[in-house]
């Protein structure tokens, strides 16, 4: 499958820069709930950097593993976000983000259990058949282990992307966090992955507290994270990349040198399995 | 624990402190369970607290960054988002400052968040296409009285009674910070967006009841019976059509809608 090459995320602070530039990005990944709102300044530059580049959407909201039920509500909106910026693809995460009609803006963990496997599988399937597409849906970063858990993150996520037959984000950097959070080995969860369905790369910052690491999107990708990522195209092949940055975030044409840092990797460890 | 019930108990621990869930967390020589739980605990008001200053960012300067975290984390233990999208985090924040005054500025400070609340609505509010002032040449004399205006879906009305946007200037602006925050006559505002551009502009009393009034979507007729109360039944169609106008050429309506 062709990939979309090396992207950045969507950010208010580069439209400008971008859309006067035109930077060395392939694409941009933007993130869905800032683009639903009513219309203003969000929806007008997402409408330029459209016509200019292609984009993927990636939410926050769609709390594929809660126990509540589907929010159509938010499907609606999004189906029609959908429908009017024809995103290359949609991803959301693996996680729940509240219960009880709350909502706490986190991507919470969820127990890698069977009975979680068959929940989420179920919801993966009924939003799917509702939008019409295959989603992709990300690991994310996390800083607990629930006792319940029956099976390593990377069994939950074959698991899950298997029985809903959708496609994978593979966060690099969450691997690299939750690893050390966790105490796995990074390098047995991309082999335990199926590369088939891994569709999109995920690269950020994070912060290093010592006892433990905290996902932040507020710094340069670390050099333990473009390691492993220089594992994952080995493991994965080609797939497609992007550098999230959500918080200090530096002008464009620093994320721009970053994003060439990554396309060098990548080459360097293609070239070396050719 | 089952799924629900884990999420119950992680939930209850996020917002309430609940303990349940700590026995159902792996801890190891570094973390505790508990120390772990914390790290979602400290996130989720973070997280919050950082979307109010986003929103009220000059009711944060006025305030001082450790002033600000204090109401904002207050703010957050009494408040629970029930959002998809935490950009609309925060609205009640105005009644909230009211409602608890502690102090001379915290009347001040209730209209600045009013005031920036009104701000970021407008900024991302609905589009809308303002009609050309010529466009009233096409409503027919008879049609006048049961005309609607329809106006810019991003329109703001703001009531203040403070000196609070004297403030939010010195704070994003610059410029001389106001010596005192001052309790004044009311002043009505209106907010509102033309195409990238977001507007602001005091309203004399009775255009504010005009504009009330169209928002409430009553036709041109009551609104010039509205406006007698204010100029004398003579004089108030003439006032009404000076509205009309300069509301047209600000960008204010999107619609005239004629009763059929």
């Amino acid at each position: 499958m062709k990939t979309l090459g090396f992207g950045l995320g969507l950010r208010p602070a580069h439209y400008q820069d971008i859309l006067r530039d035109r930077p060395r990005v392939d694409w941009f990944e933007v993130l869905t709930e800032n683009y639903l709102v009513p219309g203003g300044s969000p929806l007008h530059y997402l409408e330029q950097v459209r016509r200019e580049f292609p984009i993927a959407m990636h939410g926050v909201s769609m709390s594929i593993g809660s126990t509540e039920p589907l929010d159509y509500g938010y499907l609606r909106d999004l189906k029609q976000l959908i429908s009017r910026f024809e995103p290359t693809w949609v991803s959301d995460h693996l996680c729940w983000t509240g219960i009880d009609g709350h909502n706490l803006h986190d991507l919470l963990p969820l127990p890698y259990t069977e009975e979680t496997v068959r929940h989420v599988v179920d919801r993966i399937l009924r939003v799917q058949d509702y939008l019409g597409l295959q989603l992709l849906l990300e690991n994310v970063s996390s800083y607990l282990t629930y006792k319940t858990s029956e099976m390593t993150e990377w069994d939950f996520l074959t698991r899950v992307a298997d029985g809903a037959d959708c496609h994978l984000l593979l966060d690099v950097n969450n691997i690299y966090v939750s690893s050390v959070n966790h105490r796995f080995d990074p390098l047995a969860y991309l082999a335990g992955v199926p590369a088939r369905r891994v569709r999109q790369i995920h690269l950020a910052g994070h912060q290093n507290n010592g006892t433990h690491i905290i996902d932040t999107h507020d710094a340069p990708v670390a050099a333990p994270v473009w390691d492993l990522y220089g594992d994952a195209v080995r493991i994965l092949g080609e797939v497609t990349t992007m550098i999230e940055r959500d918080d200090n975030i530096p002008v464009l044409a620093e994320l721009v040198d970053e994003l060439d840092v990554a396309r060098t990797i990548a080459s360097q460890h293609l070239a070396a399995v050719a | 624990m089952n799924l629900r019930e884990i999420q119950v108990a992680l939930q209850g621990h996020i917002l309430d402190q609940d303990d349940a869930i700590e026995r159902s967390v792996a801890g190891d020589d570094r973390l505790s369970a508990r120390d772990r739980l914390g790290i979602y605990s400290y996130a989720y008001t973070a997280r919050l607290v950082e979307s109010l200053e986003q929103t009220y960012p000059a009711l944060a300067r006025v305030l001082g960054k450790p002033r600000f975290h204090e109401v904002a984390q207050a703010f957050v233990k009494t408040r629970r988002s029930r959002l998809r999208s935490i950009r609309y985090y925060g609205r009640e924040l105005a009644d909230d400052l009211e409602s608890g005054a502690t102090d001379t500025m915290t009347p001040m400070l209730s209209d600045l968040a009013r005031w920036e609340w009104a701000l970021a609505a407008a900024f991302d509010g609905p589009d809308g296409a303002p009609l050309p002032v010529s466009a009233v040449a096409s409503i027919a004399p008879v049609d006048w009285a049961g005309l609607r205006l329809r106006l810019h879906g991003s329109l703001q009305r703001v009531s203040l009674r403070t000196n609070a946007v004297d403030w939010w200037r010195s704070a994003t602006q610059g410029g001389e910070r106001p010596q005192e925050a001052r309790v004044i006559p009311r002043m009505e505002w209106v907010v509102w967006r033309v195409d990238l551009t977001t507007s602001f502009r005091s309203l004399a009393s009775d255009e504010a009841w005009a504009v009330d009034t169209a928002l409430r979507g009553r036709p041109f007729g009551q609104l010039c019976a509205s406006l007698a109360e204010y100029v004398g039944e003579d004089a108030a169609p003439i006032r009404a059509a000076t509205f009309l106008k300069t509301w047209l050429t600000e960008g204010w309506i999107t619609g005239l809608d004629v009763e059929t």
